[in-house]
């Protein structure tokens, strides 16, 4: 059942098809609408339009549409208007419209229609073929075809009409070219200045690209760069690897620099150099001994004192002017 | 016929450059992040480079020791043992003079070579003993 459920509501979304049965409803200007919008497809009276039957020297419809802005000009009053085409009977002729969706969206929007809820707008022209007698439309006008143009009459002035509600039906059944009304923004931007935003957002969107192209240039080169420095340097990959390098390298460095300065201090040792000399002096990784030979034992408590600064003493004995150095580093 | 319609070009640009902005923002922070890495990893380099070239030159050092004991050979009465490898060497020398005894330990001291022992005994002063055991 669940899934008989999902199935129909995927068909509904995805693949609608024309409901014969869709409900149409006609729209003058001066019509009343009902409030309950019961219906799908809107066709609208002559009065939201401007059209003409022309013979162009072209056969496509998308042909003859670029055509139609240099037709109208100059005939229409101001407005932002859109134009539409679609064949005549015969070769060659065209019915060639002109229409203010601004305006036409304003007007429905004023009359409480919710646009988004129709499906289908069409114009009263594109039933030409179905509208032989004139139709009484209800508010004292009728609509009559004269000569394949379809126009509103004053229903005093016409005689043998037919109901409004008949055209309807047979209208459902009949393929007509529907035109595109969009709901209107809730902020007042035309058309031509979402184009022009639209356009500006071109160009910047033109700039961000080349940045991001040449930031992207710029990063590769980095990347580049960093695998050089690796190579060129020799930098171990991992930290802990570079971490291990660097420190036994200044361990070395730090052991050097010690024994160096350690050494220099010991052959500096305060001493009475016409009769007094470093007999004896081992020097290792830890440990140091110095045998001194003293002209007398005066001079040993200097010595032990100059030492005890630069070494940790161990023991220190002075026996027959010889004294005996024991230290750690 | 559908037409389509402004706000759709409007969307379509900004469907784009969003994903445009926040990519060309992000690979800023990158090149910035890249730009820190590569100034660290280059004073690194050159930290290593220098430690390397001052204190890990056993070649170096080891020639220079060649050279040294060469010099300290040539004076007379002198009797030298020498064990010189490659990464480490050790020597004993009896009877070496005051000034080669200095030099000698001088240049140790001065090159980058890690003395692990040196005995000096003056106990006779005719017959200077040096021993000393070094790594390059």
């Amino acid at each position: 059942m669940i899934l008989k459920k999902k199935y129909s509501t995927i068909q509904k979304l995805f693949f609608k098809k024309r409901d014969r049965t869709e409900n149409f409803k006609f729209l003058d200007k001066g019509m009343r609408v009902s409030s309950a919008q019961d219906y799908t497809n809107l066709i609208l009276s002559s009065t939201f339009y401007w059209v003409r039957r022309e013979q162009l020297p072209v056969k496509r419809v998308h042909e003859a549409k670029k055509l139609l802005p240099a037709i109208f000009d100059g005939i229409l009053p101001d407005g932002n208007y859109k134009y539409m085409a679609e064949p005549a009977e015969e070769s060659g002729w065209f019915y060639i419209y002109a229409y203010d969706e601004e305006k036409i969206s304003e007007y429905l929007e004023s009359l409480g229609i919710d646009i988004t809820k129709i499906r289908r707008f069409y114009f009263i022209q594109s039933f030409v073929k179905l509208i032989e007698e004139p139709i009484d439309i209800g508010n004292g006008y009728s609509i009559v075809n004269d000569n394949g143009i379809i126009c509103r009459l004053p229903s005093n002035l016409v005689e043998n009409s037919i109901p409004l509600d008949h055209f309807l039906k047979v209208a459902s059944n009949y393929k007509a070219t529907n035109i595109y009304i969009s709901k209107r923004l809730p902020f007042s931007i035309d058309g031509r200045s979402i184009l022009k935003i639209s356009a500006l957002l071109s160009i910047a969107l033109l700039i961000y690209i080349t940045e991001y192209i040449i930031y992207y240039k710029t990063y590769d080169k980095l990347v580049e760069k960093n695998q050089t420095l690796y190579e060129t340097y020799n930098i171990p990959k991992t930290s802990y690897q570079r971490k291990a390098k660097i420190k036994k390298l200044e361990s070395i460095k730090d052991e050097i620099i010690s024994k160096r300065l350690i050494f220099s201090k010991i052959v500096r040792v305060p001493l009475n150099r016409k009769y007094e000399f470093i007999k004896k002096l081992s020097l290792s990784d830890k440990r140091v001994s110095i045998e001194i030979s003293l002209y007398n034992d005066k001079n040993a408590e200097k010595i032990k004192k100059y030492l005890e600064k630069i070494l940790t003493l161990k023991s220190v004995k002075v026996k027959s002017k010889i004294m005996k150095i024991k230290a750690e580093i | 016929m559908k037409q389509i319609q402004p706000h759709w070009y409007l969307f379509a640009a900004l469907l784009i450059l969003v994903p445009v902005v926040y990519r060309s923002h992000t690979i800023q922070e990158k090149i910035v992040e890249t730009e820190k890495v590569n100034a660290k990893l280059e004073s690194l380099g050159r930290y290593i480079k220098d430690l390397e070239k001052n204190y890990n030159r056993p070649e170096k050092n080891r020639k220079k020791l060649i050279s040294l004991l060469k010099r300290v050979e040539k004076s007379k009465d002198i009797k030298i043992d020498k064990n010189i490898k490659k990464r480490k060497a050790n020597f004993k020398i009896v009877g070496i003079k005051k000034s080669d005894l200095e030099m000698l330990v001088k240049g140790v001291f001065n090159s980058t070579m890690r003395v692990k022992r040196l005995d000096i005994d003056r106990s006779d002063l005719n017959k200077t003993r040096l021993e000393a055991e070094v790594i390059f």
